[in-house]
Formats: C-alpha cells, sequence, structure tokens
C-alpha cells in the first residue's frame, strides 16, 4: 500500500508542482549556506569554503532532478506500468474474479477488455493485438 | 513496482536517515547528512544533495514529516521528524537489511 500512496502523492503533486520546487531551493539554499560557514569556521576563506560546500553537496542540478523524478512522472512508460501495477492490485481483492491472463485472452481474441481495466492498459493490450 | 533505480542502495539511505530521525529529532537536511557522515565514519562519502530525493520518499510515504523553521544561519529550511508509522518501520526495515545483508555475506563468503 506504500506504493499506493507514494502515487497518490505524486498526482496530488502535480497542482501543487511549481510551489514543491521553490521549496526544494530554500532547503538547498539552507544547507550550502550551513556548509560555507561550517568551513569558515573551520578557518577557509569565503571562496574556498564555497567550493568545498559545493563539492561536499554533489551537484545542485542533478540533485533537483532526481528529486523531481521521484517527485512526479518521469515517463509516461513509467506512469502506465504504475497504473498496470496498480490495476493488478486491485485485481486482487475481492469483487474481482477475473485475472490477468485471462483479459490478456480475451484481448488476443480481439475481445473488449475495457470493462475489467483502466483506459490506459486497454489501449496498449488492444493495440498489442492488432498490429 | 514504482521505483525502478538500485532499490537496495536507496533502502540504505532511506534507513540510515529514519535512524538518524530517531536518535535526534527535528533534523534538516544538512543536520541529517552531517550526522550519516559522523555516524558512518570514514567509510561513507555522501554527495549530501543525495539527501533530499531520499527525504521526499520517505515523506511521500508517510514515514517521515516536515515543519518549515530556520536554520542556524536564518535561513528559511524544512526540519523533519519520524511519523507514528515511520517510527514502527524502523523495526521491520531493520529487519529486511539484515537479511539482504546476510544473503550478500553467503555469496561473498570465500567457497571452501
Amino acid at each position: 500500500m506504500d506504493f499506493l500512496r507514494i502515487l497518490l502523492s505524486r498526482i496530488a503533486d502535480l497542482a501543487g508542482s511549481q510551489h514543491r520546487d521553490h521549496d526544494l531551493d530554500d532547503d538547498i539554499a539552507a544547507h550550502l549556506d550551513l556548509l560555507i560557514h561550517e568551513h569558515m569556521a573551520n578557518g577557509m576563506s569565503e571562496s574556498a569554503a564555497r567550493a568545498a560546500a559545493h563539492r561536499e553537496f554533489g551537484g545542485v542540478t542533478q540533485t533537483r532532478e532526481t528529486y523531481r523524478i521521484q517527485r512526479g512522472f518521469p515517463r509516461l512508460e513509467q506512469f502506465v506500468r504504475d497504473l498496470r501495477y496498480a490495476s493488478r492490485q486491485l485485481r486482487r481483492s475481492p469483487g474481482f474474479t477475473i485475472t490477468a491472463t485471462l483479459v490478456r485472452q480475451i484481448a488476443s481474441m480481439g475481445g473488449d477488455i475495457r470493462p475489467f481495466v483502466p483506459a490506459a492498459v486497454a489501449g496498449a493490450l488492444t493495440a498489442k493485438f492488432t498490429k | 513496482m514504482g521505483e525502478n533505480k538500485s532499490d537496495v542502495l536507496q533502502g540504505t539511505l532511506d534507513l540510515m536517515v529514519l535512524k538518524t530521525l530517531e536518535a535526534m529529532s527535528p533534523l534538516h537536511g544538512y543536520g541529517i547528512a552531517r550526522r550519516i557522515e559522523q555516524v558512518s565514519g570514514d567509510s561513507l562519502v555522501l554527495n549530501q544533495g543525495t539527501i533530499y530525493p531520499a527525504l521526499l520518499r520517505l515523506e511521500q510515504r508517510g514515514w517521515i514529516k516536515s515543519e518549515w523553521g530556520t536554520s542556524e544561519t536564518n535561513r528559511r529550511a524544512r526540519f523533519y521528524s519520524l511519523s507514528r508509522i515511520g517510527r514502527k518501520k524502523i523495526a521491520e526495515e531493520t529487519e529486511n537489511w539484515e537479511r539482504i545483508a546476510s544473503t550478500m555475506a553467503r555469496f561473498l563468503a570465500p567457497s571452501n
């Protein structure tokens, strides 16, 4: 269920995504500042302290990029994969008696699987069997 | 699942963050990174920035929570602490990690 929580958090974050990037910028600025102060307290000049701080922190762009990926949808394929996983999990609950194999079988025979899976999955699966 | 990169490596950092916050809370990113370095001694060289995606991940799961505060140099920053769920998860995650570590030890042991 952690997985669903993360997915919901990502969906919620889509709305506030601009806000979230400013928050991270504040955190990074505070972090670098503390590192610089620490090095200066140990006797470094400000420019040396700044360089050391950036070395210890690592790439800021890299951090922002990794953070953004964790926050949102990195690629459409990842989203579809998430959705497929979620629908598999949901299918295991008592209401669902149809299995993934059966859905696939129906799709392979040209049947309509839209009642059983999310639209994105139905589209992908149907396309797979109508080439 | 939802994560495709090196789950074990990410899990290691996540567990370090949880243990750090268990010992001292609340802490901001700098405080957490510094304490992780202190505890691991010279063996760990960490790009401190990597703490932020880890903190985001843990917060998305609901294992930690954050509050805005002011740093020692008067800057706005988020301070993190464990949530109730997070506190419970530590034992579970520690057990997971120990299981992985002992499995790896068997793999890495020289064959007789």
